[in-house]
C-alpha cells in the first residue's frame, strides 16, 4: 500500500478510536449488571479476613478475645482524624513474653506496626509521634490492651 | 479529643486509591466495595470489546473480582492494583477465547446491545445529524474490525487505545517483550485501519 494511503487511514483510524474510547466510558449500556457486584461482595463477606485473634482477658472461668481486624479498624479511625495521616496496612501482635496464663483486664500487652502515607510537607517526627500517642490511648481506651510498642513505617507520600 | 466518640471511618471518596487498596488487603470491605464499583466498568468495557458477549464478559468481570479479593494480601506493591487487575481480567478474556475456539464452530451471536437506539443522542458530533451518523458509523465499523483481530493483538490495541496502560505493563500481561507489544499494535493498527476502510 503506498504511504499517501496509509497515512489519512491511520488518521482516520486515530480519531474513531477516541470516539470509541469516550462513547464507551460513557455508555449505560456498558456496564455489568448489578448482580455481578452483588455475588462479589457476598463471596467477600463470606471469606471476611479478621486476622489473628488476640487475649484481651483471661481468668479461670474464660477469656475474651479480639481479632486484629477490629484493633486495626479502631487504629485507622484513629489516624483518620488526624491531618496529613492516611493509614494504611496495620498488623497487631500479642508483645513478645505475654503468656497465655490467667491476666486480670487491662494487663494484656500488644506491639503494633503501622504502615502510613503522609501528605507532602508534613513533619514526620512530629505527626508520627502525635500518632503513636493517639493509638497507645485509644487501645487503652477502647479494648483495654497497653500497646507496648507502636511501629510506625511512613512509605509513601500523597498530594494534597 | 473524646476518645470515647464512635469509630467511624473516613468515607472512602476521601483517600487515595493506594492507601483503600491496603485496606481492604486488611479485610476492609467498605474499601473493596469502593475498588469494585471504580473498576467494574472498565474490566467489563475490555471482556466485552474482547468476547462480544455481555455474558461471558460479566463471568469475566467477577471471577476477576472474586480472585481480586482472595489474592489481595498477596499483592506487594499497592500502586501495582489496576495493572495487576487488568492482568487477572485479560487472562480470564484471553482463556475464555481459547474455551471457545476448542469448540469449534460456535457461531457467535452478533452483539446484544442496545446503544444503536441512542446513539443519535451521544456527545461529540456538535448535534450536526449527518455528522453524527457518519461517527456512529465509523466506531461500529471499528468495533467490529477489531473482531477480526487474532485475540492477543486485540488485547494489546484494547489495553493500550481505550485503556491507556503502559507498554511495560502490557508486556507483563501477556507475558511477552516490550518490543513484541510495539509490533502486535503497530500490526493491529495497520489491519484496523485496512478493514475500516472500504467503508470510506
Amino acid at each position: 500500500m503506498a504511504l499517501d494511503e496509509t497515512i489519512p487511514r491511520l488518521a482516520k483510524l486515530a480519531e474513531a478510536t477516541r470516539t470509541l474510547r469516550d462513547n464507551d466510558a460513557e455508555d449505560a449500556s456498558l456496564q455489568p449488571h448489578h448482580a455481578v457486584k452483588d455475588s462479589v461482595m457476598k463471596v467477600a463477606r463470606a471469606e471476611v479476613r479478621r486476622g489473628s485473634l488476640l487475649p484481651v482477658y483471661q481468668a479461670d472461668q474464660g477469656g475474651i478475645r479480639i481479632s486484629e481486624q477490629a484493633i486495626t479498624t479502631l487504629i485507622w479511625f484513629g489516624a483518620d482524624a488526624l491531618p496529613g495521616v492516611r493509614a494504611r496496612r496495620c498488623r497487631v501482635h500479642p508483645a513478645p513474653g505475654t503468656a497465655d496464663g490467667p491476666r486480670p483486664a487491662g494487663t494484656a500487652d500488644i506491639s503494633v506496626s503501622l504502615r502510613i502515607a503522609v501528605a507532602s510537607g508534613t513533619n514526620i517526627p512530629r505527626t508520627a509521634e502525635l500518632l503513636r500517642q493517639r493509638i497507645i490511648s485509644m487501645i487503652t481506651a477502647h479494648v483495654g490492651l497497653n500497646a507496648k510498642a507502636v511501629n510506625i513505617t511512613v512509605e509513601d507520600f500523597y498530594d494534597v | 479529643m473524646n476518645e470515647r466518640e464512635p469509630v467511624v471511618l473516613k468515607r472512602p471518596d476521601d483517600l487515595d486509591e493506594a492507601t483503600l487498596v491496603a485496606r481492604a488487603q486488611d479485610g476492609n470491605l467498605d474499601a473493596f466495595e469502593y475498588l469494585v464499583k471504580a473498576y467494574q466498568g472498565r474490566l467489563f468495557r475490555l471482556a466485552f470489546r474482547m468476547l462480544q458477549d455481555r455474558g461471558d464478559a460479566e463471568d469475566v468481570v467477577q471471577d476477576t473480582l472474586v480472585a481480586c479479593w482472595r489474592k489481595l494480601p498477596l499483592l506487594i506493591d499497592v500502586h501495582a492494583f489496576s495493572g495487576w487487575l487488568y492482568q487477572m481480567a485479560t487472562n480470564r478474556c484471553l482463556d475464555s477465547l481459547r474455551r471457545r475456539s476448542s469448540h469449534a464452530e460456535v457461531v457467535q451471536e452478533p452483539a446484544t446491545l442496545q446503544t444503536t437506539a441512542d446513539s443519535s443522542t451521544e456527545p461529540g458530533a456538535g448535534g450536526d445529524p449527518a455528522r453524527e451518523a457518519e461517527v456512529s458509523f465509523e466506531m461500529d465499523g471499528l468495533a467490529t474490525a477489531l473482531l477480526t483481530l487474532p485475540p492477543e493483538q486485540r488485547a494489546c490495541w484494547l489495553l493500550r487505545e481505550i485503556h491507556e496502560r503502559s507498554y511495560a505493563e502490557i508486556a507483563t500481561t501477556l507475558k511477552v517483550s516490550e518490543q513484541t507489544v510495539r509490533g502486535r499494535l503497530a500490526r493491529a493498527r495497520a489491519q484496523l485501519a485496512e478493514k475500516m476502510s472500504p467503508w470510506h
